[in-house]
């Protein structure tokens, strides 16, 4: 499978605040490739810098171009939605439609407006007199309509209620995913999407901290519920994170085969929550 | 260039005037209507026989005179347009690359396919091209009105005015003295245009403080290290209104073609080159 962004040892810092450390990062095409960490870890930076919208040191190209030489070349071929806020609030919907299409050559704008029929979105509105939900609908209308090889999201649905977070996914995954686009949805929600996702990148401190499929998670990672009797033995196989769970213990394992934790307890492949957690407390060594 | 890179453009400068509708409209708009009830409260003051005098000498004056020639008189009645035009730009410009980042929709706008330079050149064609039209178009519904208002009340009063149709004539060759007036002023302060556009794309707070504060600490400096005031007064010198406005049309072409415009040209095509760099990396 080929990379559709491919970018090596990024660097990036504001003062003595590193953002980016020297970071790899390769993103297949046609994979929903979900870029999660906490707060601060440097998701934003380094979104905006496969985009060139980040002066960013080291070598990136997305979709066969450096972002930092022509961003509004690329932009024919990568959409980017940074989160419900940034629509600008004087436009009326039927505005940002008209400048869409005139500006974008790959815009469709009977399809966005097919889109908006389904919504209640009158386009006589001005966006400052939508909900955030509203807001969040209309440009997903917009970047649906718009054929493009990859898609950039950057906590999309943040400040929006379970509603319209669940809508903004299905549609995103029903209405507009066909298998060839890329999407690249960062956020620190990872219940949200960990469903949609084939590809999973854990970032923290502006460092790569996973970058796996989700096909291989199953064979990296496990999870076990340690019987009381076998806890020395399942410490002696050096888990990642350790937790309390209903009066027993779970452990979280890297790389032991499976044939090695069966004999200590219930085996199973850690959802995506409980890894990033893992390797979240992990990295910080605070391991319970 | 292709048909849709020109509508692209078209957009950007649509796109300008959807945003800053107040700005380009709204002000001189209200300002025409305010001059108009002005001319009607002072016409409404002067008795049947001042205003019928007044009337006849005006249509008088006008009357069998060239437009081109006359069109200067009404550079005054202009006046108030031009003040609100220039403090409208200025406003313009120092949000021009601001307020997007301040409400971040900066991060919409440049998710399209369209460069920071053609971003900057919209914004300076709609301050010399697009900008002027309305405030233009204002003036042309004022003077419309008052000629329709004038020729009906000296009609009723018998004054004599037959003149009124020079005085229409003139005011439309005013009109296009204003407009080249305005569009030619700001190309003679273009770096004027580039300092405050720097500035709007620097700035993450108060544009203006730094536009003013950054001129007069570098005036200072060079004073204080140079001992000279070279920067001083080259802004005085073209900032001073004898240098750029424009009284009738004889002197268009030569403030276009002049060696002075040129050198203020290249200087603010630097600065504007530097505020397309601000915009590159805008956060």
């Amino acid at each position: 499978m080929t990379n559709i962004v491919e970018a090596r040892s990024l660097f990036k810092s504001y003062g003595n605040f590193v953002a980016l450390d020297n970071i790899d990062l390769c993103i297949p095409q046609g994979a929903i490739s979900g870029l999660i960490g906490p707060n601060g870890a440097g998701k934003t930076t380094a979104l905006k810098s496969l985009i060139g919208l980040c002066d960013v040191e080291g070598d990136i190209s997305v979709a066969g171009r450096d972002p930092r030489v022509a961003r509004h070349k690329l932009m024919e071929d990568v959409c980017f939605i940074a989160d419900v806020g940034i629509l600008p609030k004087w436009l009326k919907v039927s505005q940002v439609l008209e400048y869409v299409e005139a500006v974008h050559p790959q815009f469709n704008r009977s399809k966005a407006e097919r889109f908006l029929s389904t919504t209640e979105i009158p386009s006589s509105k001005r966006i400052k007199n939508l909900s955030k939900g509203m807001v969040t609908q209309l440009h997903l209308a917009i970047v649906m309509a718009i054929e493009v090889s990859l898609l950039v999201l950057d906590e999309p649905t943040l400040g929006l209620d379970i509603i319209y977070r669940k809508e903004f996914y299905d549609r995103l995954l029903n209405d507009y995913y066909d298998g060839n686009r890329t999407i690249l949805i960062s956020t620190h929600q990872v219940e949200e999407i960990e469903t949609l996702l084939s590809h999973l990148i854990f970032i923290d401190k502006g460092k790569i901290v996973l970058n796996a499929n989700m096909a291989d998670i199953a064979d990296i990672y496990a999870e076990v519920l340690v019987d009381s009797d076998k806890i020395t033995q399942a410490d002696a196989l050096n888990p990642i994170y350790i937790r309390n769970l209903l009066g027993k213990k779970s452990y979280t394992f890297e790389s032991v085969p499976r044939a090695h934790l069966e004999p200590l307890g219930g085996v199973h492949t850690p959802s995506v929550a409980d890894l990033f957690v893992a390797k979240m407390r992990g990295q910080r060594n605070e391991s319970i | 260039m292709n048909q849709f890179r020109v509508s692209q453009f078209f957009a950007l400068l649509k796109k300008e005037f959807w945003e800053n509708r107040n700005l380009m409209i709204g002000a001189p708009a209200v300002l025409a209507i305010v001059l108009f009830v002005v001319n009607f409260l002072v016409a409404s003051q002067l008795s049947d026989e001042q205003l019928s005098k007044v009337l006849g000498y005006v249509g008088e004056w006008f009357g069998g005179q060239n437009p081109f020639y006359s069109a200067p008189v009404l550079m005054l009645l202009s006046l108030p347009f031009v003040v609100v035009y220039f403090f409208c730009s200025v406003i313009y410009l120092l949000n021009a690359l601001y307020h997007d980042r301040k409400d971040m929709s900066i991060l919409f706008w440049q998710s399209m396919p369209i460069s920071n330079l053609q971003t900057v050149i919209s914004k300076i064609v709609t301050i010399v091209i697009v900008s002027p039209i309305f405030t233009v178009a204002a003036m042309a519904v004022l003077y419309s009105l008052s000629i329709c208002y004038l020729t009906i009340v000296g009609y009723g009063l018998g004054a004599e005015l037959s003149g009124f149709s020079y005085m229409l004539a003139a005011m439309a060759a005013n009109l296009s003295l204003i407009y080249f007036f305005l569009a030619t002023s700001v190309l003679w302060l273009l770096p004027l245009v580039g300092w405050l556009l720097l500035f709007s794309g620097f700035a993450r707070r108060a544009p203006m403080l730094w536009a003013i504060g950054v001129y007069f600490l570098l005036g200072f400096f060079e004073e204080f290290i140079f001992t000279t005031r070279f920067l001083s007064n080259w802004a005085q010198t073209r900032f001073d209104p004898d240098n750029f406005i424009i009284v009738d049309f004889s002197g268009i072409f030569d403030r276009l073609i002049s060696y002075d415009m040129f050198a203020g040209w290249v200087v603010g095509v630097l600065l504007i080159a530097g505020s397309v760099y601000m915009r590159r990396y805008a956060e």
